[in-house]
């Protein structure tokens, strides 16, 4: 048997091997048991790690839920942060209803093959706080989500930025997964909350996006319709135009016999029609001179609508001296006065203007007081780019309520024996300054106080 | 000739996981599009426990018709992307050959201890059949049935000589439950696989370190029959290594395998090699009687140290490995990096930091930025070539570097 000897304050003492033995177990199995120790500070190292990991994903989530382009894309992507987050098997998402008190699944992580109900009743008055909580923790909670075979679960309460309670998720395990995953740590409960409470802000968020996308989608839906209304009304005008020009202009033809025929007929055969004979034919001829005072202006109006227009320089004042030297003063017996202004030169087109001018003139001559000379201004006011015209009489005026309606085709303010004519001289003016891309109105200031027309040329095309 | 793809991802959908892996892997930078894989193709899959196995094996089926699939489970994985030990982490390595049986498949179910012999005997006669030119065996088995010397027997007797073979065993997240292999739309739950290469131009270069160091003085086992062990120092084995652990002795193995490493002596002629003077072994399955089961043969007699996961000598081990092994592979060129590493050293020892750390003191010397094909994952055991000799060992990290031949 060997002795050794052990050192202690210069005095030796002899140990036997065993006693030495004995020591060196002892230290042994303290040295075992420092292996535990050790592996624990390095799993409390490790969960901080951890952690940090999960407010990392927490971040990337965040990130990502900003870029989902739909509400099944963003609660697809949630449930699956929450599985590599939180490491847990399954998740839920519900959406709390208020005013049916029912919680809405509307995404689900791992419980492909259990059934979990859509819709469920829930009471939330025991979510008292923002913050998440083990499901066993809260027995009204426990109760409705252990039928579902989750036997250890987290449970998230988020809110809407106002407060209310808003929906749920849930994420844990069932009976079988405990094979391979911890019990739920409790020290994750903090990173749910915030993750809960993320959730619920951008699913308010992604759910106000989605109802302004939807209300542009749907304005912009009409607006389609719109256009295509606008676009199939472009389209039956042209027809209409094209065929009220094709109409009027071939029933001149056969109408200009008529009235040749017929004028022919009393001339001819005077002596021979008895009665009301002639009379009758008077009524046809005036008829035919009316209908085709009516074909005249549908195919002005029909040319000014269709036909292409050739722009050129015009000097307004010149044009209008001489409508007026040619036309009006001749005939005028002295009962028509002109005030003429400077008028300027502007891009337009000499026959349209001419028409526009001669159909206000004779708007003026027209509808004029009795026993008043007609006394007709024109002057213009010049802008950058445009010219304000102004043509007004002294006439019979207009009420303000049909300032509008008298631009219309076929709309008389008068009946045929007050005052003849087609309702198409107005129309044709509006359409005319249409065409160069102007304005025109009207200002009465009521019966028997005049018109005024104010028409806005462009000075130049573009 | 072989040529390799691979991938990893944590998205935890199953089905969108693989098909992000099938994208990214087969993604061809240089032309902007994806490879077209030939009919003659395979690809290895490692997932963690949470995935949903059916789908991503039916999933990578419709993606790639033709393509033969194997795997298995792990503690987590490992690719070119960095290392994931979320409970739903994927990776993959797709193996295309041009021409047919350059890489084959044998598989096996339930394998044990006792039959792990005549098993792997059986799926390395299969491999031959399908190709005379294998010269190299990746296995992939149960981490918690299999005996892993009798297994490298079984192949070495059916090759004749001691064809490399590298690989691991199959994990759980180290609860030590239950692990699967995956083959082709099978999930098997105490499976084999051997892959063979059968590539004339590609050689494997592997290197492997632990960086545990034994405590104290060691035990002796008193009793025990292949590699179950029933008593040390005469008492119930685990009953032994729990009160020495200070652990109650119902104690699951699962959590006790970060602290639990078993350490036996190693023949001199490998302690430079090897670079220790012991080799690990796992304990990963106790009977009721307190008895235990060992990955390889524990005779009586046998002594085995308490052993202790040392942070400064793994990161200082692991420099060295790699030193020798980019020494071994010279001037070649590396194609792909197939790598084992024990669960115990994952998020059981080191946080992402440091776990980033060691990839990263790994990948950059083998492939630099090149973003080579990687894939690896945490298991139970890994396997390894050292000296011309076939081993199994724990807590390592063991990298296989396929090469090609200088010409």
């Amino acid at each position: 048997m060997n002795n050794f000897m052990l050192m202690i304050n210069d005095d030796t003492k002899k140990l036997t091997y065993w006693e030495l033995e004995a020591i060196c177990r002892d230290l042994q199995a303290k040295v075992s048991r420092n292996i535990i120790v050790q592996q624990e500070l390095i799993e409390t190292k490790n969960e901080l790690d951890e952690e940090l990991n999960r407010f990392r994903l927490i971040e990337t989530f965040s990130n990502q839920a900003f870029l989902t382009d739909s509400i099944e894309d963003f609660t697809e992507l949630t449930v699956e942060s929450f599985v590599q987050t939180f490491e847990q098997p399954h998740c839920l998402f519900y959406e709390y209803q208020p005013d049916t008190r029912e919680l809405h699944l509307i995404n689900k992580f791992g419980f492909d093959d259990t059934i979990i109900p859509n819709k469920m009743g829930f009471n939330s008055e025991p979510i008292v706080k923002k913050d998440s909580f083990l499901m066993n923790q809260v027995a009204a909670i426990e109760q409705q989500f252990v039928p579902l075979g989750l036997t250890d679960a987290i449970v998230g309460p988020f809110f809407k930025a106002n407060g209310a309670f808003s929906g749920l998720i849930v994420s844990g395990q069932l009976k079988q997964d405990q094979y391979y995953f911890n019990p739920i740590n409790p020290k994750n409960l903090p990173a749910f909350t915030v993750m809960a409470q993320k959730v619920g802000l951008l699913l308010e968020n992604f759910k106000t996006n989605q109802q302004l996308k939807q209300e542009i989608e749907e304005r912009k839906s009409i607006e389609k319709t719109l256009e295509k209304q606008a676009a199939e009304l472009a389209r039956s005008n042209e027809d209409l135009q094209q065929f009220a020009y094709i109409v009027s202009h071939d029933l001149r033809a056969p109408l200009r016999n008529i009235k040749s025929f017929s004028q022919l007929l009393k001339a001819t055969y005077k002596k021979q029609l008895a009665g009301d004979g002639i009379t009758f034919l008077d009524f046809i001829i005036k008829g035919i001179g009316k209908f085709d005072k009516l074909i005249n202006d549908l195919l002005q109006y029909s040319s000014v609508t269709s036909k292409p227009i050739d722009f050129e320089e015009i000097d307004l004042e010149e044009m209008v001296y001489d409508l007026v030297n040619n036309i009006y003063l001749p005939l005028s017996n002295g009962e028509i006065e002109f005030d003429i202004h400077p008028l300027p030169t502007i891009q337009a087109n000499s026959l349209y203007m001419e028409r526009l001018f001669q159909n206000i003139i004779d708007n003026a001559t027209k509808f004029k007081q009795p026993n008043q000379n007609t006394h007709i201004t024109i002057q213009c006011k010049d802008y950058h780019t445009f010219v304000e015209l102004m043509i007004k009489d002294n006439g019979i005026g207009i009420e303000k309520k049909y300032a509008d309606r008298i631009f219309q085709l076929f709309q008389r303010l008068h009946t045929d024996k007050e005052y003849q004519g087609t309702g198409l001289g107005l129309s044709i003016c509006k359409k005319i300054v249409e065409r160069h891309e102007g304005k025109i109105w009207l200002h009465s200031e009521g019966k028997n106080k005049g018109t005024a027309f104010f028409i806005q040329l462009p000075k130049k095309r573009l | 000739m072989l040529h390799f793809y691979s991938a990893s991802t944590s998205v935890v959908n199953s089905k969108k996981a693989i098909v992000e892996c099938i994208e990214n892997a087969l993604f061809d930078t240089a032309t902007n599009q994806q490879h077209q894989l030939s009919d003659n193709a395979l690809m290895v899959i490692h997932s963690t426990i949470g995935h949903h196995f059916p789908s991503i094996l039916a999933e990578a089926k419709r993606l790639l018709p033709n393509i033969r699939i194997t795997g298995c489970t792990c503690a987590g994985v490992i690719g070119k992307e960095g290392a994931n030990e979320n409970i739903r982490a994927l990776a993959i390595m797709i193996v295309e050959a041009t021409k047919e049986n350059e890489c084959c498949i044998a598989y096996c179910d339930n394998i044990r201890g006792e039959n792990s012999y005549e098993k792997a005997y059986e799926m390395a006669l299969q491999l031959k059949k399908q190709s005379d030119n294998v010269n190299m065996v990746q296995i992939l088995a149960s981490g918690i049935d299999i005996a892993a010397d009798r297994a490298i027997e079984g192949i070495e007797a059916a090759f004749g000589y001691p064809i490399p073979i590298f690989g691991g065993t199959s994990s759980d997240n180290m609860r030590a439950v239950s692990s699967f292999q995956f083959l082709d739309q099978q999930v098997l739950e105490r499976g084999a696989v051997l892959v063979g290469y059968a590539d004339p131009t590609l050689e494997v270069e592997m290197g492997v370190h632990h960086g545990s160091i034994p405590i104290g003085m060691p035990f002796t086992v008193t009793k025990s029959s292949a590699n179950r062990v029933y008593e040390i120092e005469g008492v119930p084995s685990w009953a032994f290594l729990m009160d020495k652990l200070n652990l109650p002795v119902n104690t699951h193995p699962g959590p006790c395998i970060p602290i639990a490493g078993m350490g036996e002596l190693l023949p001199t002629s490998l302690h430079e090699v090897y670079d220790n003077k012991h080799i690990l072994r796992v304990i990963v399955k106790v009977d009721e009687d307190y008895s235990f089961y060992m990955p390889v043969d524990c005779p009586v007699g046998t002594k085995l140290w308490i052993t202790e996961r040392n942070e400064q000598l793994i990161f200082e081990g692991l420099d060295r490995m790699m030193q020798k092994l980019l020494q071994k592979i010279g001037d070649r060129t590396v194609v792909a990096v197939f790598h084992t590493d024990c669960a115990a050293r994952g998020r059981a020892m080191f946080n992402k930091i440091l776990k980033e750390e060691i990839i990263n003191k790994m990948q950059f010397p083998l492939v630099g930025d090149a973003q080579k094909p990687w894939l690896g994952m945490y298991g139970f055991g890994e396997f390894t070539l050292l000296n011309g000799k076939n081993y199994f060992h724990n807590y390592t990290t063991s990298l296989y570097a396929l090469v090609r031949k200088s010409k």
